[in-house]
């Protein structure tokens, strides 16, 4: 039995099913819409685990001239450890996405959002599996389609609409250096299959062909400065598609690079080098325009720009270890990598299903308009509270464990190193940086769960707060669990992270780096038991002596408040805000100030900054007007008559005719 | 395992050194040694007032403290546990408690325990910086990834060679004992009705056993940090020698609270930047 292809057909006939169902409400709608995706994913996952447990499952081969090859799909190992969290995302979100999409039903056609949602996991898996470049830029495309329909959810709001163009031009240029990547890369081959491109790859190509990639495949994953679109896209999609954004398609463009590297070879080490300085800006500047948004979307997507940037310096750190034949470096700059691959899609799909859940309960996603949320919805909170510690990398949970392999890795460098040697910077900027991503983190995530969840409401709202419902709050409880079970036993991840790492390294060579990391967790297991005792006794104590005592409640004191309120509170600006100005040259922080003027003010003072992208005000819009100027000069051969366009047309298939048979016959 | 039993009995002595040496620099008669003990009976003896915006974070952050010290204790030299690579866990286990203080102040809803935790998160980041720079220059020179080793194994033989980086990392790692305990230049633990407080501010609201909790957990953080530089600076691998040059050290803290002034809180940013660069500096010495 195929279970993939079974899969992606579920997808497929039950996306193209639910476009049918239109408007309409009912328990058998929704079957029809969810069970796709729900179905379809738990099929598909049987294949992966096969996968992962070491066989090799080719889905499809059929030769077709239409690909120039064959129609070639396959799950090898790099496919299934990048499927898994793709399935797993998929039907968490389906579940939660029945329950969320309710709040629009009466407003917006849910079949269609169905329709485009099926695709888009099927396009996921397509592009993951795809083994023929004419397939995978097939794919490829179909993902940024679907996708960019989702973006446009809400398509009546005209920052929708900018933002999905803006999504759909940014992704096109990233296609674009890919289609030229590919070629390049194809040139000589049999055909376009990739079996036969890594036979004939022209070596000397190497370097070139790996910028193209890596710009390509970055902009996908929302590598700085290619980032521009992730910021804006992620926060239109509903909450469900954005988990799933966030989470699982960004991570296609990591799982781009590396298939590049396996494709047409190890890349030299300036691209390694190169590797890690993106990721370490990546991680810091994405991590700093993150503290200073005040949309609990925004914040998060940006927030995946600072993971993509840890993601990318481990597999920079791969690279650089590939090069300079040190495989500790290396094995652990990888198995970060991976691990951090699969901890950003739980925690990041966690905290995007959260802040889902809370705009779904009050219908505000400004967090300065929030607070207190953590009494009316306590599970809401606890499970986000947990996925913000785990994004900060903290102990004992998940993203602690993928950060400590890059750090071990690093740090058993520089124990192995020599401070004469130049080479030992590179694991240096990549403990500093990851220190410097894990303080602003801790600043990011205590400033969004404060002011979301603790505190006093600072908005008054007309509706009742109250937790989400069932189908809502179930998915990230699953998803918290895997963040506490990573943590906490991260022996498992060891035998789970072998075979991926070892398609880089020689599988000796990566047991033999991995043994003490083994022995680390196991006593880091035992540790965090220690901790988890420690806690209970000392909470047990303290409820004893509650018992004992007497027990008020009042007011917060305060030094003496006698009726604080909750405008007195710090907001989501005050609390970044020193930081916000020490690095004023890179956020570049609008700030509009309402002083109170006179000695009795009657007008309510206020403070508004506004944080827009650097990168995209300093670099794209530039030369985005600069490219507008100089096209309207284009219009003088674009004068409307169709006629005239059938000639360019005819025009040019000889120009190409011409240059191709003069080519052949050796001019 | 003895280490750590004078770390729980002995860290709250440390408060008692630091403000008789300020005592006596002020010439007045100052508070006993063994004041805190006294405080955190009298805090544990109290009954419990919670404020009515606070949710189980304000009561969780001061149990998560402590017990986190008493993991990082257990890590110290000469004590129980080691393994390849604690090095970063017990600085994240530092952080974790650090989390929990703000969210727990955070959690009050109020404008003044906002003030510090903004405050205490946006130095935090400067001091991990400046922390793990200097433990890659620890690393290096003792080959070694555990706390124990990292420090345990500094001995004379370094201090011969790598003089100037030793020399430079002391002073580095002394500073930010002074920012990770909240003491003057960086902080005032006595006056914490200053809007200027960081740590203190903090922890207004908490009350009672809570607030005991805290305390002690604080005096253990201090006891920590002043055990690992008296690592460095008196390389003699001894659990006695270590406890001397604690108590050493906390009197250099007093005669430093004695004889400077806080900086003002502008200029704290600046002035860690200034020790980030002497601690890249101090790896440049290196060879």
């Amino acid at each position: 039995m195929n279970f993939v292809l079974i899969a992606i057909f579920a997808f497929l006939v039950f996306g193209i099913l639910s476009l049918f169902t239109g408007n309409q409400k009912g328990i058998k709608v929704d079957l029809i819409r969810t069970f796709g995706p729900i179905g379809g994913s738990i099929v598909g996952l049987i294949p992966v685990i096969q996968v992962l447990a070491g066989k090799t499952i080719s889905v499809i081969n059929i030769p077709w001239q239409l690909f120039n090859g064959s129609l070639s799909l396959e799950i090898d190992l790099l496919s299934a450890f990048f499927l898994l969290p793709i399935f797993i995302l998929t039907i968490l979100a389906s579940f939660y996405g029945l329950s969320y999409l309710k709040n629009y039903a009466n407003q917006r056609n849910l079949g269609s959002i169905a329709f485009f949602f099926n695709l888009f996991v099927m396009s996921m898996v397509l592009v993951i599996c795809a083994k023929n470049i004419i397939m995978f830029l097939f794919a490829w495309e179909l993902m940024a389609l679907t996708s960019f329909f989702l973006v446009m959810f809400e398509s009546e709001k005209s920052l929708t609409k900018w933002t999905g163009w803006l999504y759909m031009s940014l992704t096109h240029l990233g296609t674009a250096c890919l289609f030229v990547f590919f070629f390049m890369a194809a040139d000589g081959a049999l055909s376009s299959d990739f079996g036969d491109i890594a036979i004939s790859f022209d070596k000397s190509r190497t370097t070139i062909c790996f910028i193209l990639a890596l710009i390509g495949f970055g902009t996908k994953a929302g590598m700085i400065p290619f980032h521009i679109w992730l910021p804006e896209a992620h926060p239109a999609a509903p909450a469900h598609v954005s988990a799933i954004m966030s989470g699982v398609m960004i991570k296609t463009g990591i799982y781009g690079i590396l298939r590049t590297i396996l494709l047409i070879g190890v890349p030299e080490l300036s691209i390694g080098i190169v590797l890690v300085i993106f990721g370490a800006l990546s991680g810091i500047i994405g991590i700093l325009f993150a503290l200073a948004q005040h949309d609990i979307k925004r914040l998060l997507a940006y927030s995946s720009v600072e993971n993509i940037g840890i993601i990318l310096l481990g597999v920079g750190l791969g690279v650089v270890g590939l090069n300079t034949q040190s495989p500790t470096l290396g094995v652990l700059g990888f198995a970060g990598a991976f691990l951090h691959i699969l901890n950003h899609a739980f925690f990041k799909g966690l905290l995007f299903l959260g802040a889902g859940s809370v705009i779904f309960a009050t219908h505000t996603h400004r967090i300065d308009e929030l607070g207190g949320v953590l009494k009316r919805m306590p599970l809401t909170g606890f499970t986000f509270f947990i996925g913000s510690i785990s994004i900060c990398g903290l102990p004992p949970f998940n993203g602690f464990i993928s950060e400590l392999f890059i750090y071990m890795g690093s740090f058993r460098e520089i124990v192995a190193g020599d401070f004469d040697n130049t080479a030992i910077i590179i694991p240096i900027i990549a403990i500093l940086a990851l220190v410097t991503i894990g303080g602003l983190a801790a600043l990011c995530f205590t400033k969004a769960f404060s002011i979301i969840f603790l505190g006093e409401p600072r908005y008054k709202f007309n509706h009742e707060i109250k937790e989400s419902p069932a189908l809502i709050v179930y998915p990230m409880i699953v998803l918290s669990l895997f963040c506490v079970i990573i943590g906490v036993f991260p022996s498992l991840t060891l035998s789970f992270l072998e075979a991926p790492v070892a398609l880089f390294f020689p599988i000796e060579v990566v047991r033999k780096t991995f043994a003490p990391m083994g022995e680390m967790f196991g006593t880091m297991t035992y540790v965090y038991l220690l901790l988890i005792a420690f806690i209970t006794l000392i909470a047990s104590t303290r409820s004893m002596i509650v018992k004992r005592r007497s027990y008020q409640t009042t007011v917060t004191w305060d030094c003496g408040y006698i009726r604080p309120q909750a405008t007195m509170q710090y907001t989501a600006s005050s609390f970044v805000d020193t930081l916000v100005d020490i690095f004023y040259f890179v956020l570049r922080t609008k700030k509009t100030m309402d002083q109170p003027s006179t000695y009795f003010p009657l007008k309510n003072a206020g403070l508004n900054t506004r944080t827009s992208d650097t990168f995209a005000q300093k670099l794209y819009y530039p030369l985005y007007y600069f490219f507008k100027g100089h096209m309207f000069k284009l219009l003088k051969i674009q004068y409307g008559n169709l006629n005239l366009y059938m000639f360019y047309i005819i025009i040019t298939l000889v120009i190409m005719l011409s240059i191709n048979l003069l080519t052949r016959s050796g001019m | 395992m003895i280490s750590v039993i004078l770390a729980l009995v002995l860290s709250p002595l440390l408060l008692g050194f630091i403000n008789q040496t300020k005592a006596f620099f002020a010439g007045r008669v100052g508070v006993p040694f063994t004041q805190l003990y006294f405080d955190l009976f009298k805090l544990f003896k109290k009954d419990f007032v919670y404020s009515k915006t606070t949710t189980w974070v304000f009561r969780v952050g001061p149990i998560i403290n402590i017990s986190a010290a008493l993991i990082i204790l257990l890590f110290l030299p000469l004590s129980v546990i080691s393994f390849k690579g604690d090095i970063i866990l017990v600085m994240y286990l530092l952080g974790l408690m650090r989390f929990f203080t703000i969210v727990a102040a955070l959690d009050t809803g109020s404008a003044f325990e906002g003030m510090g935790a903004a405050r205490e998160v946006l130095y935090a980041i400067f001091a991990e910086i400046v922390i793990f720079t200097g433990l890659i220059a620890l690393v290096y020179l003792t080959q070694s990834l555990s706390l124990a080793n990292v420090f345990g194994k500094i001995s004379t033989y370094h201090w011969i060679h790598y003089g100037p980086t030793l020399g430079l990392i002391s002073f580095v790692w002394f500073v930010i004992l002074l920012l990770e305990n909240c003491r003057i230049p960086f902080d005032d633990p006595n006056t914490h009705l200053e809007l200027t407080m960081i740590h203190e501010v903090m922890v207004l609201d908490h009350g009672s056993f809570d607030f005991g909790l805290i305390q002690y957990a604080s005096s253990l953080k201090l006891w920590i940090w002043s055990s690992l530089l008296a690592h460095i600076l008196f390389p003699i691998s001894s659990i006695w020698s270590n406890v001397l040059g604690i108590f050493l050290i906390s009197i250099l803290v007093g005669i430093v609270e004695s004889t400077m002034a806080r900086f003002k809180l502008i200029r704290i940013p600046q002035v860690l930047l200034a020790i980030f660069a002497l601690s890249i500096l101090s790896l440049f010495l290196m060879r």
